[in-house]
């Protein structure tokens, strides 16, 4: 009678303790910085800065900044961290030589099947 | 059963030495368990301490500090010690998008330490000793303004600094004490106007003294507060970059006394803590010292 207790207990924390979180199908992005719009002198800092929440476990986020005026990215970041949520909060200098729009992408992996949820804005980064 | 109970009484409790809450906010001094002792001593010592950083109540960036510092301390006098280091500090902050590093010589400190009251028993132990000790901290260290998001990873902080000390260590009998001590670091104002917040410190420890053939080891474990006032950017409170608030730490340590040398190990663990309304919480630190021992005669006993 014990061993079976004793069983009863151990089969039922494994079963608990390997619970997976629901994957999100949903993921609310908020960007606190930049703005649309915001106009960035050379030299100074593109500062990008914000949350994500998921409805369920989300699988990582990509942080994107691309020059549209050449069509070049000048800085990108992925993360590959599983959480419902997301704070991010990193910088680049910028070293334009010609006025150019850049574009802040963040997308966040949903599952491994593709699935995502992005956000963009542009700002716009005056040169020397 | 007693290994056992040291064993565990070392992992669940935990702590430090003067604590600062990052990098150059330093510093509530300690001269610690040896203050009653009159050695001259040089040594080395390196700690690490580690942050969880949170905004928007998601957990953002996990900070360590690697401090490397050299410290002498010297009897000048019968009633008077003269205690200093020079720290070095490496600085990580780790992102899920990336890390940042800073490094550099920090913020050298000098203290003077002098004997209010001290009676020894027959035997050449020391049975009470008050102290109070003044000190000052150099803005050596390299520090930046409140505009750079990575100020607190700064090995300095600007300022000169001053620092108010009294310890009282007791001594029951051969194998037992105890010691307390107060700290409060008055903080200035560095070059782009911007004065972190005073700190202030208690601290209370028990100790026991033991024979290891030749040598002493002195185990020691006890509690810390420390209080962190705002700090202020233009006489402003700068909300984003402030540490006020207060953290309740239990702490230990295991010193190894041989005839030359002074072998320390301490761990410091926060019990409740409150710092910038919760957005920073600190983990456990540890710190490893080696000391060299310059008696004064060959006759002088190592006792407390």
């Amino acid at each position: 009678m014990k061993k079976l207790l004793y069983s009863l207990i151990l089969i039922s924390l494994f079963a608990f303790s390997c619970k997976k979180p629901a994957e999100a199908s949903v993921a609310t992005i908020n960007f606190i910085e930049p703005t649309v719009g915001d106009t960035i002198a050379f030299g100074e800092e593109l500062h990008c800065e914000g949350t994500v929440l998921g409805n369920g476990e989300l699988h990582g986020y990509t942080l994107t900044m691309v020059n549209l005026l050449i069509n070049q990215t000048v800085y990108s970041a992925s993360s590959s961290a599983h959480s419902e949520s997301y704070v991010f909060h990193e910088h680049w200098v910028n070293n334009v030589t010609d006025t150019a729009t850049i574009k802040v992408l963040l997308e966040v992996e949903l599952d491994h099947d593709g699935n995502k949820s992005a956000k963009e804005l542009n700002v716009v980064c005056l040169p020397n | 059963m007693r290994f056992i109970l040291f064993a565990w009484s070392l992992f669940f409790s935990a702590s430090i030495f003067a604590c600062d809450i990052c990098g150059g906010v330093s510093s509530n001094a300690s001269i610690g368990l040896f203050a009653s002792t009159k050695f001259h001593t040089i040594g080395y010592k390196s700690t690490m301490r580690s942050f969880t950083s949170y905004l928007y109540g998601i957990r953002h960036s996990q900070e360590y500090l690697f401090t490397q510092e050299l410290q002498f301390r010297t009897q000048l006098h019968p009633r008077i010690q003269l205690i200093g280091s020079l720290p070095f500090q490496n600085a990580v902050q780790l992102r899920d998008l990336g890390r940042d590093a800073v490094y550099g010589i920090g913020d050298a400190n000098l203290l003077g330490n002098f004997v209010l009251y001290q009676n020894r028993d027959s035997l050449g132990m020391s049975k009470n000793f008050l102290s109070v000790g003044l000190g000052v901290k150099f803005p050596l260290g390299k520090n930046v303004p409140s505009s750079n998001v990575l100020k607190n990873l700064y090995p300095g902080t600007g300022s000169w600094d001053y620092l108010l000390l009294a310890n009282y260590t007791k001594q029951f009998s051969s194998k037992w004490g105890w010691q307390t001590e107060a700290s409060y670091s008055l903080k200035g104002t560095d070059k782009y106007n911007f004065r972190y917040g005073n700190t202030a410190q208690i601290a209370s420890q028990g100790f026991t003294n033991r024979g290891v053939g030749s040598y002493r080891l002195i185990i020691a474990t006890g509690l810390t507060f420390e209080h962190h006032q705002t700090s202020r950017a233009n006489g402003a409170i700068d909300s984003s970059i402030t540490n006020a608030g207060y953290i309740l730490s239990a702490k230990a340590s295991v010193n190894l006394l041989t005839y030359r040398w002074l072998w320390s190990f301490n761990v410091q663990h926060p019990m409740k803590q409150n710092v910038n309304s919760s957005t920073i919480f600190q983990n456990l630190s540890a710190g490893l010292s080696l000391n060299y021992l310059i008696k004064k005669s060959k006759n002088e006993k190592v006792t407390l």
